[in-house]
């Protein structure tokens, strides 16, 4: 996914946590072989290329794949098409990559039976569940210092507290696709969405950014903030 | 207003994109299958079972009917990759419940138990008949692995044994290249693998944490010499099918000091009796240059890496016949030829300057190679007899670094039965 994860894993057994971690990670790196598509190997590069096959064949989806489709299906429905797993008529999941892989990570994680954890991924994406092992209190992340809020992360073991943000593109470097015109996104809003799940989170936040009326409410700083709290 | 992909868009999309040759074909599965579809089981589901599992979700016409594993943490991450599995905690159960009613028994199984409990597993279940796909290595001691190989014989049922080379294509095209005089006398094989974990399970029960660590066990493992390099080996075994004399070895814990008594490092040297010789490193310490083997001969080298494979020529090798169809690519300071799997029909379909990386994983090809066999009657990949020399050779390792560091070996240690 070219962008740096790291966990925080807090507990009193080092060498498992260590090994719990690495399984965590061994999660994300298998995400990214059945999510890119710049890899051939990749689910989603078998997806694509049997689509385009002359001779139509029967196509089998892993589960994990049909449930990734599913949440993505349901926010492009929620939202009205601002977002979409599909770009240029490939299936193209690098909206919710990152939550996908946090949401696999974590799950890693619970089997392990980690109690806190503290997880992101290229500081976009983030995931964590009981409290901060310095402070004792719920994790907190701090948003962009123009806005300077911050967010409390109190989920639980059981259910996790996703973050996913979204930040705007200048004219220099849009990075969003609005799959409704096919047209680059240039905004100045930055999207934050609070959700269940990581996966849930990256998907609105991109959304969020295409269009903003689906926004919960908004934050007229010097970087404008939209927000969304999905359940 | 909604959206959705529908079937025409999904038919639509990508469609001026090129398939690719190189991707193993499972289209025989459907044809051979046809919707009614192969049961199977999968026994473990640890990290191995759970890549098994992870396959096997998207190939046609195969469908997970079973998953088992003792430990019933682990059952949690198998039935995510296999919902509709029925879960067992063993597969004595499973075998139960078969016997009980056969419409809950697998058409082929997938063993990827921990390698000591693969003779007591392969026990159960070869009286069964289904054919068997079995993790390497075949198991961390001679005795075992010998037992296995009789009682397998005795049986009559395929077992194809997950040496994963074998059904690597690029490595076939590198054996057939070597087989036919491509680098001319072997001189000698190095291999380099580099990984740096700590190779440890993680469990939420203290006292599960024992029987999940098994690789950490020098009673029940045959360490970084039998779990990882025995895969290197099986090239040497495979390509020159004679047997070494001597080993010496070393071992060091130089990064994971937590209580350990396997090391996370090692060295060791293979020879023949013709000189030949096949050095091999393995650490858990470091990472760098991941995994690779360089085949050295008098007139050329074949680097296998990664996915990709290369022949360095000497300067007064003969010009091969094919070479002047292949593409070169620096690699360090040598100009490599680049070799590829399916190398005339890429030339034909003009893609021959395509990627020149491996499109699929290991474990594909693998599964492929298996399922051809079960389904379509191919030929075994890597039969138990195929695979004890290479299981020997990293047992006998692990003897000499927890030893004295030699071990003359005697031809008796590569005989499958005695």
């Amino acid at each position: 996914m070219r962008t740096r994860f790291e966990l925080v894993l807090a507990g009193k057994r080092l060498e498992h946590l260590r090994a719990a971690g690495e399984e965590a990670i061994a999660e994300i790196q298998a995400t990214e072989l059945q999510l890119s598509r710049f890899l051939p190997q990749s689910e989603v590069s078998r997806l694509n290329r049997q689509s385009s096959s002359a001779e139509p064949i029967a196509l089998k989806l892993s589960s994990r794949l049909q449930k990734v489709l599913r949440v993505c299906r349901a926010v492009q429905s929620e939202s009205g098409g601002a977002f979409s797993p599909m770009t240029q008529q490939r299936f193209d999941l690098g909206g919710v990559g990152k939550g996908v892989a946090l949401d696999r990570a974590a799950e890693a994680l619970q089997d392990a039976g980690v109690e806190s954890a503290f997880l992101h991924g290229g500081a976009s994406s983030v995931l964590a569940w009981g409290s901060d092992y310095s402070t004792g209190k719920p994790w907190r992340v701090t948003l962009p210092q123009a806005c300077g809020a911050s967010v409390e992360l109190n989920g639980s073991m059981f259910c996790p507290a996703a973050l996913g943000v979204s930040s705007p593109s200048g004219q220099e470097n849009p990075h969003i696709i609005d799959p409704r015109t096919g047209d680059f996104v240039i905004t100045q809003h930055c999207a934050v969405v609070r959700a269940v799940s990581a996966t849930l989170a990256d998907a609105w936040a991109t959304a969020l950014v295409v269009d903003q009326s689906f926004a919960d409410c908004s934050n007229e700083t010097t970087i404008p903030f939209v927000w969304k709290i999905c359940s | 207003m909604t959206h959705s992909f529908n079937r025409r868009e999904f038919m639509s999309a990508a469609s001026g994109m090129a398939a690719v040759s190189l991707l193993p074909d499972f289209s025989f599965l459907s044809s051979h299958l046809g919707a009614v579809g192969m049961p199977v089981a999968v026994l473990g589901c640890g990290k191995r079972g759970r890549q098994i599992l992870d396959e096997l979700a998207t190939l046609p016409a195969v469908e997970v009917i079973a998953i088992a594993d003792v430990d019933s943490g682990r059952i949690k991450g198998g039935k995510r990759r296999a919902p509709q599995a029925k879960s067992y905690s063993g597969h004595l159960e499973l075998l139960a419940a078969a016997k009980k009613d056969p419409s809950l028994g697998p058409n082929a199984w997938f063993v990827a138990t921990p390698t000591h409990t693969h003779r007591a597993v392969l026990e159960a279940l070869l009286p069964y008949g289904s054919p068997i796909f079995l993790e390497a290595p075949l198991a961390h001691t001679l005795e075992d692995a010998r037992a296995i190989v009789k009682m397998v014989e005795e049986s009559g049922v395929p077992v194809h044994v997950g040496f994963e080379q074998r059904t690597n294509p690029l490595f076939v095209r590198a054996r057939a290249i070597i087989r036919s005089g491509g680098i001319r006398d072997m001189i000698g094989i190095s291999a380099h693998w580099h990984d740096k974990t700590s190779w440890r399970a993680s469990s939420p029960d203290p006292a599960r944490e024992k029987a999940r660590n098994w690789k950490l066990n020098p009673l029940l493992a045959a360490g970084l010499s039998g779990e990882v390099c025995s895969h290197d080996f099986d090239i040497m075994c495979w390509l020159t099918r004679k047997r070494p004399t001597r080993v010496m070895a070393s071992g060091a814990t130089r990064l994971h000091r937590d209580g350990r008594s396997t090391p996370d490092t090692v060295q060791l040297s293979f020879n023949w009796k013709n000189g030949i010789r096949f050095d091999h490193e393995a650490t858990l310490a470091n990472s760098f240059g991941g995994n690779y083997i360089d085949i050295f001969g008098t007139h050329g080298t074949v680097r296998l890496s990664d996915g990709q494979a290369w022949l360095f020529k000497e300067d007064d090798a003969a010009t091969l016949g094919w070479e002047v169809y292949a593409t070169r690519e620096q690699v360090q300071n040598d100009n490599g030829i680049i070799l590829r799997a399916d190398a005339t029909k890429l030339a034909k379909q003009g893609k021959l300057n395509e990627s020149s990386k491996m499109q699929d994983s290991l474990l594909r090809y693998a599964l492929k190679g298996f399922l051809g066999m079960v389904v379509d009657a191919g030929a075994n990949p890597c039969t138990v007899v195929d695979a004890y020399p290479a299981t020997a050779m990293g047992i006998l390792g692990s003897q000499a670094i927890q030893g004295d560091g030699v071990l003359a070996l005697e031809a008796d240690n590569f005989a499958a039965s005695l």
